[in-house]
């Protein structure tokens, strides 16, 4: 993968768009898994992740090694979310995480019984209130699919904190929604 | 638990996954960010490698053209012909080596032009950088001493003369590394710049013994 990356980075550096489309196609998702894991706001992370694309796309000849560009990428990202919730903390504009915001962000989903998104309010409320570095990795694993090889690239981690964050949070997520994982 | 990839079978997994997918956080998000990514006019560094390149080879051109009106009253005549001989001889082992690379990987077509391209701009950065320094020095020996110390000077081009062709050199093999490697489709470019400025260490270590013996 990263040395397909590098093909692309260096494709892109020359000139090629559909490079850095097939790279955009490859990382908005786990962009997107990063800026919300930071905000917990949905346009803001897809703001965030149009900016960073862009960020990068205007300074990719500064990447030092072609083949990090995913880890790059995150680090963009991340760097770009925490900014974004500073200046809403200094605006003093609530920040997404309570539950009435989970609720009208599930809301804003296909119409479906009240139980369902009750839950994924809860879910949601859960993964929120993960330490960061947990939330992170529970929500690349579980919104892309990745493993943690991937995982280990996009954060810059070893495989096993990969792991120990990874158990540690599900058995966190498990006492809260106790009730929710057994049914 | 925390096995390779995502577990749907895992109750908490297929939870989160079920929530986060109910957001739809990424419907569409690809088509949208493709949109946005900006014109390629828009994407030239700050400064463009051609004008570095331009910069580099004016810079570099000063310093040799000062370097060489020096070295009749130092030198004498014959010694400055055969000095003008060698850069010749360099420059054209430089496009030598530069065209047997391109011949060499003419398949990888615009790839190998692109690291030739960006070797040059390379080396034409250091040359830049270099000058800049020299620039820099002078003009602290001439805000300190009220005046240019042109014995010193002297004594320190000379000295300066065989650790640039050594770090010249250095630089040179480096950048046809760099071309080689960029041209297969690796990357080691922070190796290289390793090599790059142990080079630079080297040639800065060389001049100050030189120019200690000079003066000595």
């Amino acid at each position: 993968m990263t040395d397909e990356d590098a093909r692309l980075v260096r494709a892109a550096i020359e000139g090629d768009e559909d490079a850095f489309k097939t790279l955009i196609e490859r990382y908005a998702r786990m962009a997107a898994a990063i800026a919300y894991s930071v905000t917990g706001n949905v346009e803001a992370s897809r703001d965030l992740v149009q900016e960073s694309f862009c960020d990068a796309y205007r300074s990719l000849r500064r990447l030092r090694s072609t083949v990090k560009f995913a880890g790059w990428l995150a680090s963009i990202t991340r760097r770009k979310s925490i900014s974004w919730v500073r200046a809403q903390a200094r605006n003093k504009v609530q920040l997404a995480g309570g539950h009435e915001e989970l609720v009208a962000a599930a809301g804003e989903a296909p119409p479906e019984d009240a139980k369902r998104a009750e839950v994924r309010a809860r879910v949601l409320s859960a993964v929120r209130g993960l330490p960061p570095g947990y939330r992170e990795v529970v929500i690349l694993r579980c919104l892309e699919g990745k493993g943690h090889k991937e995982i280990c690239e996009a954060l810059g981690i070893s495989a096993a904190a990969v792991d120990k964050r990874l158990t540690r949070a599900k058995n966190m997520l498990r006492e809260v929604l106790g009730d929710l994982a057994d049914e | 638990m925390g096995g390779e990839a995502f577990n749907p079978t895992d109750k908490i997994e297929r939870l989160v996954h079920e929530s986060l997918d109910g957001l739809h956080l990424t419907d569409g998000l690809v088509e949208r960010v493709s949109a946005a990514i900006p014109p390629r006019t828009e994407m030239q560094p700050s400064l463009h490698p051609a004008l570095r390149l331009g910069f580099g080879i004016t810079a570099a051109a000063f310093a040799v053209s000062a370097w060489l009106v020096n070295l009749p009253r130092i030198y004498g005549a014959g010694t400055v012909a055969s000095y003008v001989g060698l850069t010749a001889i360099m420059l054209g082992a430089t496009i030598g080596s530069t065209a047997i690379a391109i011949a060499i990987f003419r398949e990888a077509g615009a790839r190998a032009f692109a690291a030739v391209r960006n070797a040059l701009s390379g080396l034409a950065g250091n040359a830049l950088v270099g000058t800049i320094a020299a620039a820099a020095l002078l003009g602290t020996a001439y805000f300190l001493l009220g005046s240019f110390p042109a014995d010193q000077i002297q004594a320190g081009l000379r000295a300066a003369r065989s650790s640039a062709a050594t770090l010249l050199f250095v630089l040179l093999a480096a950048a046809a590394v760099q071309i080689w490697i960029l041209a297969r489709g690796r990357d080691w470019r922070p190796a290289l710049r390793l090599v790059e400025a142990a080079g630079l260490v080297v040639a800065a270590i060389a001049c100050a013994a030189n120019y200690a013996i000079y003066i000595a």
